[in-house]
């Protein structure tokens, strides 16, 4: 340690070599914290999306090609074949939202909150005559708890008595999904005042499941793919039965190919660390390859030597990996809270954007990155040791 | 048995024999001038007695142990421990204060710094150089660079001193007084000494003289 100490000493003597070596870690650790964040902004986005079709959509969804249908004993029971852990019945229609000067488009849905809520992970409590509405919505027609908004809802072409009927809501609470659109579009109320509303009685004409516990994150998709192929062979085809991601399948598809692509991308800036390495490596190549061999001739051992460069090398990527660590929590901070890197929702579906990492990217960008460190310092570990001490003291003194 | 024994020893590099069969024995406390013309060997002859360079063939022995037969560890231990040196070039590293250069060695044996550094102060002292030790090796003057390097190379207490034309960039005054120290410093620490040198003047102080020419020991 001693010794590691007094060589250390002297090869950050000076001030240019404190200089380039913390010029070093910090560019080191900023392309480390580049890639984390951007693996992380990858994953964050495939999660959000992920959780917010769950927070919408349940883990399965059943509707029926004929429109409205009743839940009744044979469909529960071949729906508990795959045993849900949740089950909603549904009321699904569209509708207008007028408040003030101003109208939207929404998609109206008629639940039970507590089993809806247990589906879908989100939490509702809507008393009879209320609603839930999105939060993009309540802030667009500037609406609050407490106040009405009114919906315009179809009542089928049936006679003058199906003409679209007005009827004011109040607003119990305001959701968030995290997905822009619904948040734009949602509308909740109990299924007993949709169903009154539309004239359809008992019937519904959508179910959601819950195939693992909404309240944990999912990590893997294939149970409830499984779980679909279960219900596809026992149920009818007159039913559709998708996934929670089959709406936005495509998307999710894209961020997969997307990271891939960025991954490539992202190895331009592995090569600009590496050249921040080979720049330090040089530096203490041409100004202290003399120390070094003077260092030997004094008696400091190849294995010394080893023992020096191994060393400092994993404490050159650790500190950076903990400095990478670091901004990338400053970045992932930054996304929550300074205004001007919200993104535009309506352009990339979410509202906003989280950097989610998990161990196995930690450990893959750390990995790598430990590997391109001792590639790019091993030419001047293995200069050093290759040269005999006597041709080094004369070169380098000469 | 000697200190220092060589049995027909041989460096080349490339092509070129630099050192042809050299066989010589020097005891200890002996006090040795090697002589010889610029690319005779000499300082070749210095290298591998210090264990710097490896012979091509034959055996050097020192303190009853082959440098041949240790392992990159050892040799790094008798470097540090056994032998001084004091070059031409006098390698102070410019980076660091004298007083740092001179504590190189012990550092990297890992030895007790505040005795080593007390010992150097006295000697210091005895070469009047003490107010060098916080300054940088271009802060003095060649003459003060040379004795800073001779007190480094003594800092350990070597058994060996090994100088390789160590007044070489020094005036005909300055020449004088390394040699005349040299000497005495020798003498005081009980170290054996070679001394490598082209000068007359400087062989001339010490009672042994080796002569290589070519490669081999003609004197």
């Amino acid at each position: 340690m001693n010794s590691y100490l007094s060589i250390l000493k002297i090869v950050l003597h000076g001030r240019g070599g404190i200089k380039i070596l913390v010029a070093t870690l910090a560019s080191f650790a900023f392309s480390i914290s580049v890639i984390l964040c951007t693996f992380g902004l990858m994953d964050g986005f495939d999660h959000l999306l992920k959780s917010g079709l769950r927070h919408s959509s349940g883990d399965i969804l059943i509707t029926s090609q004929r429109g409205f249908f009743i839940l009744g004993d044979r469909l529960k029971q071949e729906i508990e074949t795959i045993k849900p852990k949740a089950i909603a019945s549904v009321i699904q229609t569209e509708a207008f939202a007028l408040h003030a000067d101003k109208s939207r488009g929404v998609l109206v849905r008629g639940i039970e909150s507590e089993s809806f809520s247990l589906a879908t992970g989100l939490s509702l409590k809507i008393a009879p005559g209320g609603m839930a509405i999105g939060s993009v919505l309540a802030k667009d027609l500037n609406l609050k708890v407490g106040d009405f908004l009114a919906l315009t809802l179809g009542r089928g072409n049936d006679s003058n008595e199906a003409l679209p009927s007005v009827k004011q809501f109040r607003v119990d609470q305001i959701v968030s999904h995290g997905i822009y659109q619904k948040d734009l579009r949602f509308v909740y109320m109990p299924r007993l005042d949709l169903a009154e509303l539309l004239g359809v009685g008992e019937k519904i004409n959508l179910v959601v499941l819950a195939v693992e516990s909404a309240a944990i994150a999912l990590k893997d998709l294939a149970p409830i793919e499984e779980a679909r192929q279960k219900l596809r062979y026992e149920m009818s085809s007159e039913f559709l039965i998708k996934p929670f991601w089959g709406e936005y399948a495509f998307l999710i598809e894209a961020v997969k190919v997307e990271k891939f692509s960025i991954s490539l991308i992202l190895q331009l800036i592995v090569v600009v660390a590496v050249f921040n390495i080979m720049a330090f490596v040089i530096y203490i190549m041409e100004k202290k390859a003399q120390d070094f061999f003077f260092l030997r001739a004094v008696g400091l051992s190849l294995g010394s030597l080893m023992k020096f460069w191994l060393v400092s090398i994993v404490l050159i990527w650790a500190i950076s990996c903990t400095l990478a660590h670091f901004l990338s929590e400053i970045f992932n901070w930054s996304l929550h809270n300074l205004s001007f890197l919200q993104i535009p929702g309506e352009i990339y579906v979410l509202s906003s954007l989280n950097v989610r990492l998990n161990a196995t990217a930690y450990v893959t960008v750390y990995f790598v990155s430990l590997i391109w460190v001792m590639i790019a310092s091993f030419g001047g570990y293995w200069r050093l040791r290759r040269r005999p001490i006597i041709q080094g003291l004369r070169q380098e003194f000469s | 048995m000697s200190l220092i024994q060589l049995t027909k020893v041989e460096k080349t590099f490339g092509k070129t024999k630099v050192l042809r069969g050299l066989n010589f024995s020097i005891e200890e406390h002996e006090l040795v001038a090697i002589r010889g013309a610029s690319g005779s060997g000499k300082s070749t002859l210095l290298y591998l007695l210090g264990g710097l360079d490896q012979p091509t063939s034959g055996q050097v022995i020192i303190d009853g142990k082959n440098l041949s037969d240790m392992g990159d560890e050892e040799l790094a231990l008798f470097r540090n421990a056994t032998v001084g040196f004091v070059f031409q070039f006098h390698f102070l590293l410019p980076s660091m204060t004298c007083r740092d250069n001179i504590l190189l060695p012990a550092r990297i044996g890992g030895k007790d710094l505040k005795a080593i550094e007390k010992n150097c102060q006295v000697l210091a002292d005895h070469l009047g150089v003490t107010h060098c030790l916080d300054k940088f090796p271009f802060e003095i003057s060649g003459g003060e660079q040379q004795r800073i390097n001779i007190i480094r190379a003594l800092s350990l207490r070597p058994k060996i001193l090994l100088c390789d034309e160590p007044t070489g960039n020094l005036d005909s005054v300055n020449t004088e007084k390394v040699a005349t120290l040299l000497k005495n410093l020798a003498h005081d620490y009980g170290t054996t000494l070679l001394v490598v040198t082209h000068d007359d003047r400087v062989a001339a102080h010490f009672p042994r003289k080796i002569v290589i020419e070519d490669g081999q020991i003609i004197g």
